[in-house]
């Protein structure tokens, strides 16, 4: 359920701890992620391998690619994620809702 | 409280799921990771033993005493990690009300995996072997999986609780 580009995604695994429990919540603008997206901004990204996951922006390489990584040293690390590109991302995440 | 207004909207209508998960949900799970690291700690505690005996040591065993304290902190912070990744991606409600004691046990397996590597005392690496042991039985037990004590056929040749596997 899209609002003017705005949507509300459930969030599951541990990865994002602390910054995002697991179950949480996340509002999560579309269009935002034609704005540049900039190092520790949280995103939602349509991985190959792995789907639809939620990361945190880790850096920006030189050709544009976008590399993710977890808020947490048993995340996947930022190499096994690989680099993605802007048209995979869905949206940034605005506000996350805890328990 | 927007938590539980979002949680009640999201019965209704099913939001999407993003996944922040840590690994693959591969399902592979086995404690003998955290048996053989609490074992070689117990080796490494013995050739430290063995080293003391040497005093004073040359450049040679000087070296290989920093490399085997090196790697009893190594093997200590991994009987940790595998632990805390079957507790924490494995275990779930069945097996903590099966297991009542699950909780208790990892964390004393977390005090006395740093109190192992704080110190070159055989007896503390021993206790944690008895507990890691312990966890090891749970968790075969959990998959329905009968299991057998066995002294391990190398050194520190201690006791291991190993699952009975059918061929």
């Amino acid at each position: 359920m899209t609002f003017l580009g705005f949507k509300i995604w459930k969030v599951t695994g541990h990865s994002m701890f602390p910054r995002i429990p697991n179950y949480s919540f996340v509002l999560v603008c579309t269009w935002l992620k034609h704005l540049r997206i900039k190092p520790e901004q949280m995103i939602l990204v349509h991985h190959r391998q792995y789907g639809v996951i939620i990361k945190t922006v880790a850096l920006i390489d030189g050709n544009g690619f976008i590399w993710c990584k977890g808020e947490n040293l048993s995340s996947l690390a930022v190499e096994q994620l690989g680099p993605v590109s802007k048209n995979q991302v869905i949206g940034r995440v605005l506000s996350v809702f805890k328990k | 409280m927007l938590y539980h207004l979002i949680e009640k909207l999201d019965r209704k209508v099913n939001f999407g799921t993003a996944a922040a998960h840590c690994d693959i949900p591969c399902k592979i799970y086995d404690p003998i990771s955290a048996q053989i690291a609490v074992l070689t700690m117990i080796r490494l505690v013995d050739l430290l033993n063995d080293l003391a005996e040497k005093m004073p040591l040359n450049l040679d065993q000087q070296a290989q005493f920093l490399r085997l304290v090196a790697q009893k902190e190594l093997h200590g912070s991994k009987v940790k990690e595998e632990i805390s990744v079957i507790w924490g991606d494995y275990i779930k409600e069945p097996q903590l009300e099966n297991y009542p004691e699950l909780h208790r046990l990892v964390h004393n397996i977390m005090m006395e995996s740093s109190k192992a590597k704080q110190s070159v005392d055989k007896e503390i690496t021993l206790s944690l072997l008895t507990k890691v042991n312990r966890f090891a039985e749970i968790f075969w037990q959990s998959k329905g999986q009968l299991t057998f004590v066995a002294q391990c056929p190398y050194p520190p040749e201690q006791p291991v609780v190993y699952p009975v596997l059918n061929s």
